[in-house]
């Protein structure tokens, strides 16, 4: 049966190629923008594979401070963290890291703008990344204050072409650095983690130095697991309280507030929304404007059963339900619905790789992931079935011998 | 087999009302081969189409090897369209979109059956008609007799009991439609098939056991 629905879908495909363009297009367009939409959320909230270090980390990123200079909303201090949030009890692992500051560096007297990162060695313990050659640098290099660097591969390929980089000397405007790892850049799945070269934070000699309440850094407060957050938080919220008692009459504290939270709430606190309602706001926005070529392609079925009267007909009176057919009709909408998906998919991948390509994204690398693909199978099937559901309904409806008036070969 | 007793159709719009066929009264028995004649708009499809439940009566009753049909679900009746009826049309009604094998085995896909016993099935209904060297043509390669073989041999596939044809021979030439009857005669005489036939020709009704005519709507013979 199944195969009798799959040539009649194929060949009335075929055989009627402006409904078939005009469908096509529809979903195709539709799902490359939810394809992309998915891929950018992923790209946002994904934060390694599920169980890893990293997705169960809070960061402190961010601090709003109300003292007699003014208000002053900025990233803490590499010495605050150090002081009150790497000794959080509750915390498994606390990393400090900086944000990534312009580092130029010249290949071939071409200036080529890095992005560099300032991390303790803890940093790699909860990134995870994968090592392509190398290794990433230890407490000792913290310490001793070593000029070492561990780059990415884009870096490596932008610098020194298909040449060796480990071991060589990388001449930046922040210094000069040993290399001694090379990351792939692929893996950077978090905008806090992002960099094109990473050094030791105490190479930074104005970060170590700062003493200010606020400054360029973030930490990362990895848990046993992610039930230990709200603990975690009630610890660190202690800390800070602990912090405005210390510096209430240096500074003048009126009011304090330092964020914690998941990355996720992070970049929804950028927006000034909770992390549920950025969510659903995305997803309700994907929702809608799938939904309007859902009801353009129902209104095309239903205009097009007028057109499928004779075959609605002759399989009635040999025996066909109007569960049957209702049936018949959604395969035939869901194979629509997956060329469509198909198709969107392999264009997705295009059109994210011209993306990645042009630089056109300021971090990371959208992936068009197998975890992607599914979200598009899901969303390409549910829609296959919506905008089949009262095109079949009606048609399951009509009578054999109406269906059969007036029609020829 | 089949039995029609006071059966009425009405075709209702909302400013017009048709009657289509008043108070027929049939009982065609088993076996029988019977046409069905009368000028056009006389109910002739009308009639066929509540025999082969592809349209409901307004009044009456309908029995079909026994059953009264009248009241059946929707299910119950496309079962029993499918394991005891098939049906020629004068336009053929095959599905441009399959191949003749595929027309042919339109039937069977609702039952239970293997696809290779399908096949089987539908490769022998269309030797029985004589199109063995066409299964894998589409219904646009063929000609119009060819295209009503195809057809008999989609009523045939499922070994119905009873076959009913509105103007099978309707779109043929004479030999063409002498090759249809002949084809429905040999159901009829070898297999007992009950055939009941829609025609204007009065050489077809000739060839059949009883002619019941119709005239607007109301059984004369």
């Amino acid at each position: 049966m199944l195969k009798n629905y799959l040539k009649v879908a194929l060949k009335g495909l075929m055989r009627k190629k402006y409904y078939t363009f005009i469908s096509l297009f529809g979903i195709v367009v539709t799902l490359i923008v939810l394809t992309i939409s998915v891929a950018l959320i992923n790209h946002m909230s994904v934060l390694g594979k599920p169980g890893s270090r990293l997705s169960r980390c809070l960061i402190v990123d961010r601090l709003e401070i109300l003292i007699k200079k003014g208000h002053i909303i900025s990233e803490p201090s590499y010495y605050i963290l150090d002081r009150y949030v790497r000794n959080l009890k509750g915390a498994e692992a606390v990393s400090i890291f900086s944000d990534a500051h312009e580092a130029v560096v010249y290949s071939e007297n071409e200036r080529v703008p890095l992005k560099i990162k300032y991390t303790d060695e803890v940093f790699w313990d909860i990134a995870e990344f994968p090592f392509l050659e190398g290794r990433p640098y230890k407490k000792e290099a913290l310490d001793r204050a070593e000029m070492v660097t561990v780059i990415t591969d884009r870096a490596k390929q932008q610098i020194f072409g298909v040449k060796p980089a480990l071991g060589e000397y990388l001449e930046t405007s922040k210094g000069t650095f040993r290399i001694i790892g090379v990351i792939p850049y692929k893996e950077i799945r978090a905008l806090a983690l992002n960099a094109d070269i990473y050094a030791p934070i105490s190479t930074s000699s104005g970060k170590m130095n700062n003493k200010e309440l606020w400054g360029a850094e973030s930490a990362l407060v990895q848990a046993a697991d992610r039930s230990q957050f709200t603990s975690i938080k009630d610890e660190f919220q202690n800390h800070m309280d602990q912090l405005v008692q210390d510096y209430k009459d240096e500074k003048q504290i009126n009011s304090f507030d330092c964020f914690i939270g998941t990355m996720n709430e992070s970049l929804a606190n950028d927006i000034n929304q909770s992390e549920t309602v950025y969510f659903t706001g995305i997803i309700g926005m994907m929702f809608l404007f799938m939904i309007l070529p859902a009801i353009n392609l129902t209104a095309i079925n239903i205009s097009r059963i007028m057109e499928r009267f004779p075959e609605i007909g002759i399989r009635k009176a040999f025996g066909a339900s109007s569960m049957a057919l209702m049936g018949q009709f959604i395969i035939e909408n869901i194979i629509l619905t997956l060329i469509g998906g198909v198709l969107a998919y392999i264009l997705s991948g295009i059109i994210l790789s011209l993306i990645n390509n042009s630089g056109v994204v300021p971090w990371g690398y959208i992936r068009l992931d197998l975890t992607v693909f599914l979200y598009s199978m899901i969303v390409t099937i549910f829609f296959g079935i919506f905008s089949g559901i009262l095109p079949s309904y009606r048609m399951s409806r009509l009578h054999p011998a109406e269906a059969l008036k007036g029609v020829s070969r | 087999m089949i039995s029609l007793k006071r059966v009425e159709k009405i075709y209702r719009t909302s400013s017009v009302e048709t009657l289509a066929l008043r108070d027929i009264n049939i009982e065609v028995p088993e076996g029988s081969f019977f046409s069905i004649m009368g000028p056009s708009g006389s109910g002739k499809s009308t009639l066929l189409n509540i025999m082969g439940l592809i349209d409901a009566p307004t009044e009456g009753e309908v029995r079909i090897g026994g059953n009264n049909v009248v009241g059946m679900s929707e299910k119950e009746m496309a079962h029993l369209r499918n394991r005891k009826i098939g049906f020629v049309f004068q336009s053929f009604h095959l599905i441009a979109d399959l191949t003749v094998v595929d027309n042919v085995e339109l039937p069977l896909i609702y039952r239970k059956m293997t696809a290779r016993d399908r096949r089987a099935k539908a490769l022998d209904a269309l030797a029985r008609v004589g199109l063995s060297a066409r299964t894998k043509h589409f219904p646009t390669q063929l000609s119009g007799g060819q295209c009503q073989r195809v057809a008999v041999a989609r009523a045939i596939v499922g070994d119905p009991e009873i076959i009913l044809a509105d103007e099978p021979t309707g779109n043929l030439d004479s030999a063409m439609s002498n090759e249809i009857m002949d084809i429905l005669l040999a159901l009829n005489k070898e297999e007992k098939v009950t055939i009941a036939v829609v025609t204007h020709n009065q050489g077809i009704a000739d060839r059949t056991d009883k002619v019941i005519r119709l005239f607007d709507g109301s059984q004369v013979a």
